[in-house]
């Protein structure tokens, strides 16, 4: 059985670590056979891990042979840093060149403007998140959804919300637009909220 | 040559996602460094309370009775009553057993009698900066999830910024500049993404649960959390008032070990003991599996009642069963620790080279910054150095608990500080590398005098070699094995 184990990771390593030669060497020609040779890269590594998932638990093998992937990569980046020559750093003045000052009101608009961009990143962006996520709970509760699956859904959807709203206040240079969009993607959630509260539904 | 089978990026999108990049990582890079840089030592904090306390008696496992026999010692020692009692079983990387109760915690001998407290001040210190930043424990955990979600979001935005990144995805040019650190950086973060994506997105839900459950509660149970998570981790029975003889102990050990041989016990845990309400679980670990175990549960007398569903209950029991051990890579016995180590010093790096690239690019557009250049190597050598200062004052002063946590805020605030007037980043690299050197040398010293008897025990090792090859390294001592002197029988050119 040890033996049968050990013989089955053998071949998921080796399969992980053909798949990533494979990628390494699309990523370096641009041949006929270029889509060819990058499906053929990632059909390998996919099924490594699923070589990987008769080790073990499903879930452990996956994640063991994940595990493998990412060290095979590794293993290849180190191989190509060190084939190449080293890089000599261009010489850049240490100290800044002197610019022209910003004009003090642009200045005081700026830090505000900065200041609410914190702030749609931080604290707005989290209560945006956790008001759609409890509103998600709700609405696929009322839907029959099992707890369980409802809760882990809600979950892993709370900090993905999150990055989201956090990755909108920084991507959007519109400062009215992304406001809006934040905020609303708070208050609607928490009308519906409020709504079914009001009307007794969702319980 | 063919064209790319990849759409091309937009310019607009690749600028405006590395806008969004930067302000995230410019305005929270400091923290979410610290907690990467925690959070890989933590991989190792078993090991580290080994260390720390090398003279507890260690065993592979402890018989039922023994155990109960401990557990029921430390219950009588108890001035107030206490709500739980636990026996954490001895495992492979902490091969111990502790009875822990709300307030104390004390180790066992295999014969089940008391030998000594149990107290690992920098290793808990430690946990505690992860956890918490050293906030109080709800604040603390709702801000380190949060930066959790963070870090998802630069991984969002730094994937969207990076418009070659299939082209390029094993382009790696080192030596010094922007393009060697552009390449270090893009190349880490791509494929080490599923361990820091996971990582981070496991750490946000573990840290933002509590906030979750009381917005859900609050919207849809009438503020009853309980109702929240008892449908994943099982209900509590109803309260009993009146006291009673303590549970059995022993007959649910022996129950499991007859039952579920392949379970092995990780924890026992007493609710209410002494009450009439009084119940206990035991934790069967699943060796195949990534959750953190199965509870089993019985009655008072020791009764089987049954599991409560984390190994083989629905799908959502079983994925959140398992956000604990993928976080803190605890799944996978030693081989899956060392890669927990590598990608988290690998994120580490990812984090340190972004705010370096940010710093070049302004000096090759005229607009060096070299104080806040130099302010963030303070951080990201002084966060290492406050640890290791921290280490030394809890080994060779014995300070533990609320001084270390001063310590170690202080030292973070007066380094980067420093480094910011010095505003020379390379020396300020040169000297806190030498200065963690010496501090950890120093932190060996003193162990060393402390437990000369145990320097060499499976206790102290692997800590003790790890620490002294960091502090060799870090200094910069060079072996020159081609200098050392000629074997007797080799001739000089001369004769």
């Amino acid at each position: 059985m040890a033996s049968t184990d050990l013989l089955i990771r053998i071949t998921g390593i080796c399969v992980a670590v053909c798949g990533v030669y494979a990628l390494q060497t699309a990523s370096r020609s641009r041949s006929d056979r270029h889509s060819l040779i990058v499906a053929a890269g990632w059909v390998a590594i996919t099924s490594s891990l699923v070589i990987w998932a008769f080790t073990s638990g499903a879930d452990k093998g996956v994640a063991l042979g994940a595990i493998a992937v990412i060290i095979a990569a590794m293993g290849a980046l180190l191989r190509v840093a060190r084939s190449g020559p080293a890089r000599k750093a261009k010489s850049l003045p240490k100290k800044a060149v002197s610019a022209p000052p910003e004009p003090a009101s642009l200045t005081f608009w700026t830090g505000l403007r900065r200041i609410w961009v914190a702030a749609l990143i931080g604290p707005v962006a989290g209560l945006a998140a956790l008001a759609a996520c409890a509103a998600g709970f709700a609405a696929l509760r009322s839907a029959g959804m099992e707890h369980t699956a409802n809760l882990t859904i809600v979950s892993f959807g709370f900090p993905i919300m999150w990055a989201l709203f956090a990755f909108i206040a920084g991507f959007d240079r519109r400062l009215l637009r992304k406001t809006a969009i934040i905020f609303g993607g708070g208050l609607a959630p928490l009308s519906y909220l409020a709504l079914t509260s009001a009307t007794g539904g969702g319980a | 040559m063919t064209s790319s089978i990849w759409p091309k990026a937009s310019a607009t999108r690749v600028a405006q996602s590395l806008e969004a990049h930067s302000i995230i990582a410019l305005a929270l890079g400091g923290l979410v460094y610290i907690l990467v840089l925690t959070g890989t030592i933590c991989v190792f904090n078993h090991e580290l309370q080994r260390w720390e306390q090398p003279d507890a008696p260690e065993m592979a496992t402890i018989a039922p009775d023994a155990a109960a026999r401990a557990a029921e010692t430390v219950f009588r020692m108890e001035e107030t009553p206490t709500i739980h009692l636990y026996i954490n079983f001895p495992q492979p990387d902490l091969p111990r057993t502790v009875i822990t109760t709300d307030t104390q915690a004390f180790f066992a001998d295999s014969n089940g009698q008391i030998t000594g407290p149990e107290t690992f001040p920098w290793t808990q210190f430690l946990l505690d900066l992860h956890y918490y930043l050293h906030l109080p424990p709800v604040l603390g955990l709702t801000v380190v999830g949060a930066l959790g979600a963070f870090l998802i979001a630069l991984s969002f935005s730094g994937f969207l910024a990076h418009p070659r990144i299939f082209r390029d995805a094993f382009t790696f040019r080192r030596g010094e500049g922007r393009v060697p650190l552009t390449d270090l950086h893009n190349r880490l973060s791509v494929w080490t993404s599923p361990f820091h994506l996971s990582n981070a997105l496991t750490g946000a839900i573990l840290g933002l649960a509590s906030v979750l459950g009381f917005a859900i509660a609050a919207a849809q149970f009438d503020g009853d959390i309980g109702a929240v998570f008892s449908p994943v981790f099982g209900d509590d029975p109803p309260a009993v008032e009146g006291d009673a003889p303590l549970a059995e102990i022993a007959a649910p050990l022996a129950y499991m070990r007859e039952t579920f041989p392949e379970r092995p016990a990780t924890y026992f845990i007493l609710h209410e003991p002494g009450t009439a309400g009084q119940h206990s679980s035991v934790i069967g670990k699943h060796d195949d599996r990534l959750i953190f175990g199965e509870y089993y549960q019985f009655d008072a007398d020791g009764a089987y009642q049954g599991n409560v569903g984390i190994s083989d209950g629905t799908i959502g029991q079983q994925i959140i069963g398992s956000v604990y051990n993928v976080h803190f890579g605890n799944w996978g016995g030693v081989g899956v620790k060392l890669a927990y180590l590598v990608f988290g010093l690998s994120l580490a790096v990812i984090v340190a080279s972004g705010l370096r690239i940010y710093f070049t690019r302004r000096r090759e557009k005229g607009r060096a910054a070299p104080r806040l250049e130099a302010a963030w190597e303070g951080v990201v050598w002084g966060t290492p150095v406050a640890l290791a200062a921290t280490l030394f004052a809890a080994i060779a002063g014995g300070i533990e608990g609320a001084a270390l946590v001063r310590m170690f805020w202080i030292g973070m605030i007066l380094l980067t500080g420093a480094a910011c007037v010095h505003a020379d980043a390379s020396s300020v690299i040169r000297s806190l590398k030498l200065v963690l050197a010496a501090l950890l040398f120093f932190s060996l010293i003193a162990y060393a005098v402390q437990h000369r008897d145990l320097l060499f025990s499976p206790a102290s090792l692997p800590v003790t070699p790890v620490l002294l090859f960091a502090s060799v390294a870090l200094s910069g001592i060079r072996f020159r094995f081609d200098r050392l002197p000629l074997k007797p029988f080799e001739r000089t050119p001369a004769e």
